[in-house]
């Protein structure tokens, strides 16, 4: 028991001695549920009872902090007793109150609480609002696995997501503190966390108005933010533009992450490293089949996922083999729509059709006028079997997109191509 | 969920890593220089892909459809297809 209170009393002494010198990533680390601290503390939790812990660290700090700290206290404490038992990782349980589903409602009030005097703070905090809102994120989703598992309401992600909401509010509105103790050095890594869980609860539409807000948020310029910060924050945008079929703006984002992703340092650096380059990589490498860049074999040897993905869409892209883009389509399609990435892929089938045609081009010599029939047989052959009319269809499409420059002659079923560059390269083609 | 899965091949199993959690994962440090950056994958592109290669297989057999007599093909089709609207 006494070792209890001095293992208890000398971590209250680490945080009141971070919050003395202003020190916030110690303090943030000291309210972090992974930490050291988090571990040497579980004993002291179990047997203490929440009135005593409470009173000892009232006695100990600040009003405010106090708050929080308690508020962390009782987050251990619930994943303490919960270890060993029915909760945190056990797949049955029964009881009414998910072991689970309490430690991220006592995270929630924790962050609340810290909230409640966040705005008189400033940037060296930010660390703590980090950790509290990290922690939020990982055990609220944590939460809301465990109750779908067991059949019961799944909403802890969703409250989190209005508390993070306050949390990015006091970071862009903050117009008191000078710049550089200002909140606002907050907002992107608060923002990044926010899409995290907005693309996590298919909520992406509420996106659009937390950019709005860093739009008007008078913020530095983003390039004067750490680059983790830049980087995560290009990639939800760059995904955004996507799912907005604004492809070349997507491009530029996604590439912007894709260059500045860090080498890593270590195993399990690299590995996660990597997952976030394919992750990048699955929404850059269709946004480039459209703007007519594909990515080179050594790529997906590097990458066989993604070679199973999307490199046989980039061979029938290539070679205007449309058959095997349509044979690719229907086997992939359940992959694809879980990557999201299936309606960008579907679209990309117009390249190989150019590539086809492009071909049947070549193959009659470049001439300038080849009959409609010729392009009929050419799908023909790639399996796709087609009435006169629909291949004139086809052939205007390609005319209107500006995949082929020249007209069609109805009267003598006959495509005349335009003498210079009827096939203009797709770079110069707008999407 | 509903597509069967049976005619698919085995899937890399990075693909399936990345089905279970495709979250963007927090990176461990804030700042890093241009030095600690990998730019190889930002390389390993092509964009000089729309050349005027023929000789692929699918190249020669497009060639071998494109020059048959037109009776047998495209016209024989036409007419099934003139048939059946008749």
């Amino acid at each position: 028991m006494a070792n209890n209170r001095e293992a208890l009393q000398s971590y209250l002494a680490r945080i009141s001695n971070s919050l003395d010198t202003e020190n916030g990533a110690l303090l943030a680390s000291l309210v972090k549920i992974n930490d050291a601290h988090a571990k040497t503390l579980q004993p002291v939790v179990r047997s203490m009872k929440v009135q005593a812990l409470e009173s000892t660290v009232r006695n100990r700090l600040d009003e405010n902090w106090a708050e929080v700290v308690c508020g962390h206290l009782k987050v251990l404490k619930e994943m303490a007793n919960a270890t060993g038992s029915n909760g945190f990782g056990s797949e049955s349980g029964g009881g009414i109150d998910i072991p689970e589903v309490v430690a991220a409602e006592l995270q929630n009030s924790t962050a609340q609480a810290f909230h409640q005097f966040f705005p008189s703070q400033t940037r060296w905090c930010l660390p703590v609002l980090y950790a509290l809102n990290g922690d939020l994120w990982s055990l609220s989703a944590q939460a809301d696995d465990v109750s779908r598992k067991r059949g019961s309401k799944a909403g802890r992600l969703e409250e989190a997501a209005r508390t993070m909401n306050k949390a990015f509010s006091y970071c862009v509105t903050d117009r008191f503190s000078p710049l550089e103790r200002s909140r606002k050095w907050g907002t992107y890594h608060i923002v990044n966390l926010l899409f995290k869980t907005y693309f996590k609860l298919t909520q992406t539409n509420l996106c659009s108005t937390i950019l709005r807000s860093v739009a008007a948020g008078d913020l530095p310029d983003l390039e004067r933010y750490p680059i983790a910060d830049q980087v995560t924050f290009k990639f939800y945008v760059g995904v955004l533009s996507f799912y907005n079929e604004q492809y070349k703006k997507a491009e530029e984002e996604l590439s912007f992450a894709l260059w500045h992703c860090p080498t890593g340092k270590g195993k399990q650096a690299r590995k996660r490293i990597e997952k976030i380059r394919i992750l990048i990589l699955n929404y850059l490498i269709p946004t480039r089949f459209i703007l007519g860049f594909l990515p080179s074999a050594s790529l997906f040897i590097k990458y066989p996922a993604l070679d199973y993905l999307y490199g046989n869409f980039a061979l029938a892209i290539r070679r205007g083999d449309v058959r095997l883009f349509d044979e690719t389509l229907y086997r992939l399609q359940r992959d694809l729509i879980n990557r999201g990435t299936y309606l960008t892929v579907e679209r990309a089938r117009a390249l190989a059709a150019r590539m086809l045609f492009k071909k049947v081009w070549l193959i009659n010599q470049r001439s300038t006028r080849i009959p409609m029939a010729q392009f009929q047989r050419a799908l023909h052959l790639a399996g796709t079997d087609v009435t006169p009319d629909a291949v004139a269809c086809m052939l205007a499409n390609m005319i209107d997109k500006g995949y082929l420059k020249g007209y069609l002659s109805f009267e003598k079923q006959m495509v005349v191509t335009a003498k210079e560059d009827p096939f203009p390269n797709l770079k110069v083609v707008s999407v | 969920m509903s597509i069967p899965q049976q005619q698919q091949p085995p899937k890399p199993p990075q693909l399936s890593a990345l089905e279970e959690d495709d979250e963007f994962e927090d990176f461990a440090i804030e700042n890093w220089t241009e030095a600690d950056e990998d730019h190889e994958d930002a390389l390993l592109w092509d964009d000089n892909w729309d050349d005027e290669d023929l000789n692929d297989e699918f190249t020669r057999q497009l060639r071998a459809e494109l020059i048959k007599p037109a009776s047998d093909a495209t016209s024989g089709q036409q007419q099934q297809a003139q048939q059946q609207q008749q």
